[in-house]
């Protein structure tokens, strides 16, 4: 058990500086001199000179060899300084400590509501298996995966926030004010949840250890919770890991879209000015936020698969 | 007196036509009675409908007495009561049948939690030592994939029988089992105060010697009827002659001139990681036209030797030489244990076998068909239909399809590893055959089998892994 935690320590590890260097290579790798970049962001108005390009560039140290390059820029950021802004002059850190919390507390928010109705809506669809409310289930799981989140976020702005009155337009970043988006995004993200679940707690309700339980006179709910459930997890799990990506990724829509004033939102609005060092602090924050999330579910299932705990030669 | 299990009639259909019609028989206090046939003759349908575990889509008629309840006409509550109290349950495969993320313990264990009791300290432990568990503590804290299949089969036994229940019902419970842990788990099964009744479904040799009764299954109808003791009675029926003969019938030996040397390891062994256990030396040499069989109990290493000779393992020590005809790709082909799992279920049968043909150049589908046709004509399958699927033909049928694909590859050698275990006794002997003649033919075959009997039949040089 410790040598695999230990094993997969060093992988997330080795996973998360291997982002970095990639996060780092969109500027060298980038079309153009960094410098020149820089300074047109600056005053789009203004065509540099050269004087000033090779002032820039011998400030910034990109005359230095790569490698060097590249591990001055690690030291930085390991030490918090994600470099300044090319649009404001203000250190990234700053504005992203600020604004990270209420993306967190939006997305964990939605993380939660997102698990708990795919595991109940999923249970309930394999007890009741080709019987009306699987049925039922199976409709909204279908649509909610075929439905893109913020074509579900407009519909759900309109029909429940204008028309119906409930919550605000505008959100403030409280967690209270999270709630709404929180159940939209959840609700959207649990169906695809939903379906896996569904179908590995019923692959697991034919396999030969819950037909054993039930010929031992178990009842079909105990089955589902003892012995189905925590074998359909894995999957479901690995699911899970993978979303949270794809949720950090998706939030530039999603908190644009219910003007949350987090991470997602500010990014952005630097992607429309080519602020290079916001967005690159944005996709290395998201890249390790990935890497600790399937940290956390790999440990998960080390936990509760036995096999898992043995090393492997 | 009142029989603990009396079928009247039963008929179990999961599609238009019935698996099981119209079987009846009764099993007395005390009994143990063998339910013998091919498989796919509904052995295991009867054993579910007596656990009243049949799905709402599948029809049961005619009536299922169990010490007295009516099954067809009890309800799933009272139902999920009688189960595991009057009636046990031993399935085929120990490992598929435990939670693979729970411990042993909590498998026994959950013979009184899922009825709402908790078992008293200690229990569980006595309990699997009274089925001959030694260091049943240290066992019982374990997750299922550190048993061996014969321990955990037993434990298995004692979670089946830890309410006293009158009859017992065990499907195949020895089939995943090499023959002498076979005799032992039949032995422990029917051992005086576990239970009273048994209804066991399984191969003739292991019946002649534990069962009082034995019936007849063919194609889901009871053929036979008769003490175990008039098993080899020359008036029986039919069917019974051809399951009794197929499992005693030996071939001659015929003297052969041996084939060319396509494959010698000297002195080869290997190790576990983090076990400390150590495999070999072993030393010896594949002919082509010649059998070599690797012999032993489950787990003493014949895989691992079967996937050194295949190259999917290095030995640590000693070496390997493979002859330069051996080097080609598809000169070396498996044959896996489980038939049914080694043929994709989605893919008609002609694009398995033609598969390895067509794995390095394009081939035409009609030609591909052509060659699928023939080659099922070599392993005897003429008859089959070359677009059914894997699920539409039977497990015998599965494993010679697979040979068939194997030497759609023009192999020179062919690395088998228990290819019959997991067949009834007319399929094992029908492959034992098959592959009998294409030794004959001048292939080589490495085959690894506990059962010594196969290794007879093929004429192999017996080499023995402990």
């Amino acid at each position: 058990m410790i040598r695999s935690t230990l094993r997969r320590l060093a992988q997330a590890g080795l996973t998360a500086l291997a982002a970095s260097l990639l996060v780092w290579a969109m500027l060298p790798l980038a079309p153009g001199d960094p410098a020149y970049r820089i300074l047109k962001s600056q005053a789009p108005e203004h065509e540099p000179y050269p004087a000033e390009i090779a002032e820039l560039r011998a400030d910034m140290g990109l005359d230095r060899p790569l490698p060097v390059q590249y591990l001055a820029w690690l030291g930085r950021v390991v030490q918090g300084d994600l470099g300044t802004s090319w649009r404001t002059g203000q250190p990234v850190s700053d504005e992203i400590a600020r604004r990270l919390p209420a993306t967190l507390s939006l997305l964990g928010l939605a993380l939660v509501v997102s698990v708990s109705v795919a595991l109940l809506l999923a249970l309930i669809s394999a007890a009741f298996r080709d019987r009306w409310p699987d049925k039922i289930i199976r409709a909204y799981a279908q649509i909610g995966a075929a439905l893109p989140t913020f074509l579900f976020g407009l519909l759900a702005l309109q029909y429940v926030v204008v028309g119906a009155g409930v919550g605000k337009v505008l959100s403030g970043g409280a967690l209270g004010m999270a709630l709404l988006p929180a159940l939209i995004i959840g609700v959207d993200r649990a169906a695809g949840w939903t379906q896996l679940l569904r179908a590995s707690l019923i692959d697991a309700m034919n396999s030969g250890y819950a037909h054993m339980s039930r010929a031992r006179g178990s009842r079909p709910w105990r089955t589902l919770l003892i012995h189905a459930l925590p074998n359909a997890a894995l999957p479901f799990l690995t699911a899970i890991g993978v979303s949270v990506g794809a949720l950090l990724g998706g939030s530039p829509i999603i908190e644009d879209l219910f003007t949350w004033p987090g991470l997602g939102s500010y990014t952005l609005s630097a992607l429309a000015a080519r602020d290079f060092p916001v967005i690159q602090a944005f996709v290395l924050v998201s890249a390790l936020l990935y890497v600790a999330a399937s940290l956390a579910i790999d440990l998960a299932a080390i936990a509760i698969d036995p096999r898992l705990r043995e090393a492997r030669a | 007196m009142t029989p603990i299990l009396d079928c009247r009639n039963l008929t179990v259909a999961y599609g238009p036509a019935p698996t099981v019609s119209d079987v009846s028989f009764a099993l007395k206090a005390g009994e143990c009675l063998a339910l013998v046939g091919a498989s796919g003759s509904g052995k295991s349908t009867i054993a579910r409908a007596v656990l009243g575990l049949h799905g709402p889509s599948t029809r049961v008629s005619g009536r299922i007495g169990l010490s007295g309840h009516d099954l067809r006409a009890t309800g799933e509550v009272t139902l999920s009561g009688l189960r595991g109290r009057l009636v046990g349950y031993v399935a085929q495969d120990p490992y598929a049948a435990c939670d693979p993320l729970r411990t042993v313990g909590h498998h026994v264990g959950e013979a009184w939690r899922s009825r709402g009791m908790n078992p008293a300290p200690g229990e569980v432990v006595e309990r699997l030592r009274m089925v001959g568990i030694d260091n049943a503590p240290h066992f019982a804290s374990k997750a299922p994939h550190c048993w061996s299949g014969g321990m955990l089969q037993r434990a298995c036994i004692a979670a089946a029988s830890a309410h006293a229940p009158p009859l017992m019902v065990a499907d195949e419970p020895t089939s995943a089992l090499d023959p002498r842990r076979g005799d032992e788990i039949l032995t422990t099964l029917r051992a005086g105060r576990l239970c009273h009744s048994s209804l066991i479904s399984h191969h003739v040799d292991l019946v002649r010697r534990h069962a009082d009764r034995v019936a007849i299954l063919h194609e889901g109808r009871l053929v036979d009827d008769f003490p175990v003791s008039r098993l080899d009675d020359s008036h029986r029926h039919a069917v019974t002659r051809r399951l009794t003969r197929t499992a005693t019938r030996w071939v001659s030996k015929e003297a052969r001139a041996p084939g060319e040397v396509l494959l010698t390891a000297r002195n080869v062994t290997r190790s576990y990681a983090g076990t400390g256990r150590t495999i070999g030396p072993f030393s010896f040499r594949v002919r082509a036209g010649a059998a070599i069989g690797l012999s032993g109990s489950s787990g003493s290493g014949k895989s691992t030797i079967l996937r050194m000779i295949a190259g999917l393992d290095a030995p640590d020590e000693g070496q390997i030489d493979l002859a330069p005809a051996l080097r080609r790709r598809g000169a070396i082909m498996p044959v896996f244990q489980n038939p049914a799992a080694s043929l994709n279920p989605f893919w008609p049968i002609w694009r398995t076998i033609s598969e390895p043909a067509s794995a390095s150049k394009r081939i035409r589908t009609a030609d591909r068909k052509a060659l699928a046709r023939r080659l099922l004509g070599q392993v005897g399958l003429e008859r089959v239909d070359i677009e059914a699927r894997p699920d539409e033909v039977s497990l015998g049928q599965c494993q010679r399809i697979a040979i068939a694909r194997a030497i759609a590859a023009n192999p020179l050698l062919l690395v088998a590893d228990e290819p019959t275990s997991a067949l009834d006794t007319v399929a094992r002997a029908q492959v034992a055959d098959l592959l009998a003649a294409l030794v004959r033919d001048g292939m080589a075959l490495a085959i690894a089998s506990h059962d010594p009997w196969i290794h007879d039949r093929l004429n192999a040089e017996v080499v023995s892994v402990h």
